[in-house]
């Protein structure tokens, strides 16, 4: 261990911070992994509990906001119980921000690992991924067709778990995904955080949510971007309030060297 | 995390590399994936016109979760499909019971639902190209009847009767396997028919 000059060495708890953050990614890891088998096992099993395009719990059905809007676009009427699954996905996602993004998405796991651009700002972002969402939306209305869940990758994956419980073919979900994953790493973007259409959507949905929110205590934090490059979503806790993108993976907190990262349970609203 | 700020490059071969991969393996799966001789059979609910259906299904995989028999499997776009290989199908309908969309519906009348026609393929029927086989016919006279044989034993579909359930095609004793020509080495498949509704 190297010699610290005297004013650092107060605290240095990295060893412990990195065990800290593993542990977090674990237990997010072993949260989609069970997700997933839920999935394969109530295919094998026969059980109606779907898949997270549309998750049913006993008499309860939760829908992916974007998959009932694209439904709801492309056939041109209305189903009260889909658009009632639908809201209870949106309640959710207020409920819970885009936890889904950190702790159930499966992508999270394929996806993000070499992004070869640095963070787009906010606001750029933010006209971008609304680009991305009024194209699936637009396309749903041109084809009458929900195109984009085809292609999702969630969809992709949870289709590949039904038919492994029910006895068919992963092939096209591991098709699906390479194409995906050859278009991620020819944009040089990362996907979660710039390119998926179900995360740009939840996003904005959950700028309303305010439980569960990584704030820098001021008295602690110095703006050494640790939290920054940690962040899947690039979020610079120093500087922004803004965390309607945060997944509340938790990270920032295992990658802050001063422990200035603390995370509120209810958020006072920003603005 | 070094490149963290570096501009993104991408050279010609890059390029070729991802676009060739992509082409190459589009070009290999329609290839490679068995292909069925006559459209897909729709799940039993599937009674709106195939633009409705089509809109209003998402892929969730529902239908082919909670299918007692495993009678449907999803294709390359997400929709669902019977074709007999896997497991045939009683009209129990709860799949539609299951699907969360609106794209499977339940008919007025679920026991007269008319899935699909059963076509026998005269050059794989092992009763036709030989003689002896008798499991389709077996199999059909305790469901629809719908499969009679004449006084050589070959068979064939009355087209009145078959619900298009599949389960002739599941007890027939070819192997599925693929060929070049005619991707299923069953000898009998499942047509899909035209609703009127």
């Amino acid at each position: 261990m190297t010699v610290d000059p005297p004013t650092q060495s107060v605290a240095r708890p990295a060893v412990r911070k990195r065990a800290q953050f593993n542990t977090w990614a674990r237990v997010r890891f072993a949260a989609t992994l069970g997700a997933m088998l839920l999935i394969a096992l109530s295919a094998l099993l026969d059980i109606n509990v779907g898949t997270f395009s549309s998750f049913s719990l006993g008499p309860v059905t939760v829908a992916c906001p974007l998959g009932v809007a694209q439904i709801l676009l492309a056939s041109q009427t209305f189903v009260p119980t889909l658009a009632l699954a639908g809201l209870l996905g949106l309640g959710l996602t207020i409920f819970f921000g885009r936890a889904f993004c950190g702790w159930l998405c499966p992508g999270r796991w394929i996806f993000n690992h070499a992004p070869r651009t640095a963070a787009t700002p906010f606001k750029a972002r933010v006209w971008v991924q609304g680009g991305i969402i009024a194209g699936v939306l637009g396309a749903a209305v041109a084809f009458h067709n929900p195109l984009f869940c085809i292609v999702c990758p969630v969809g992709a994956i949870c289709r590949g778990a039904v038919a492994a419980g029910a006895g068919g073919s992963i092939v096209p979900s591991i098709g699906w995904l390479g194409a995906l994953l050859s278009l991620e790493w020819l944009s040089g973007r990362s996907w979660c955080r710039d390119l998926c259409p179900v995360g740009a959507t939840l996003s904005r949905i959950s700028a309303l949510n305010p439980f569960v929110k990584p704030q820098a205590n001021p008295e602690k934090c110095r703006p050494c971007l640790a939290c920054m490059k940690k962040c899947p979503e690039g979020v610079n806790l120093s500087q922004t309030n803004e965390l309607s993108t945060c997944t509340k993976c938790f990270a920032c907190q295992g990658a802050c060297p001063r422990d200035a990262v603390e995370i509120k349970l209810v958020a006072k609203r920003e603005r | 995390m070094s490149d963290h700020n570096k501009p993104l490059q991408l050279s010609r071969r890059d390029f070729l590399r991802v676009f060739g991969g992509l082409a190459a393996g589009g070009v290999a799966a329609s290839i490679l994936i068995p292909q069925p001789r006559f459209p897909r059979v729709l799940p039993p609910g599937a009674i709106l016109p195939a633009e409705s259906f089509r809109a209003a299904c998402n892929g969730c995989g529902k239908c082919v979760a909670v299918c007692p028999h495993n009678a449907l499997r999803q294709n390359m776009f997400a929709a669902p499909y019977l074709d007999g290989l896997s497991g045939w199908c009683d009209l129990c309908m709860i799949c539609v019971h299951a699907c969360p969309t609106g794209a499977l519906v339940l008919p007025a009348e679920p026991l007269k639902t008319k899935l699909a026609l059963a076509v026998i393929d005269r050059n794989q029927c092992i009763a036709w190209v030989a003689t002896g086989c008798r499991f389709c016919y077996e199999k059909c006279v305790t469901l629809q009847n719908a499969i009679t044989i004449d006084e050589d034993y070959r068979p064939y579909v009355d087209e009145q009767l078959c619900n298009g359930c599949g389960a002739c095609v599941n007890v027939c004793p070819r192997p599925d396997k693929v060929t070049r020509d005619l991707r299923t080495g069953k000898a009998v498949a499942l047509k899909a028919i035209p609703h009127d509704r």
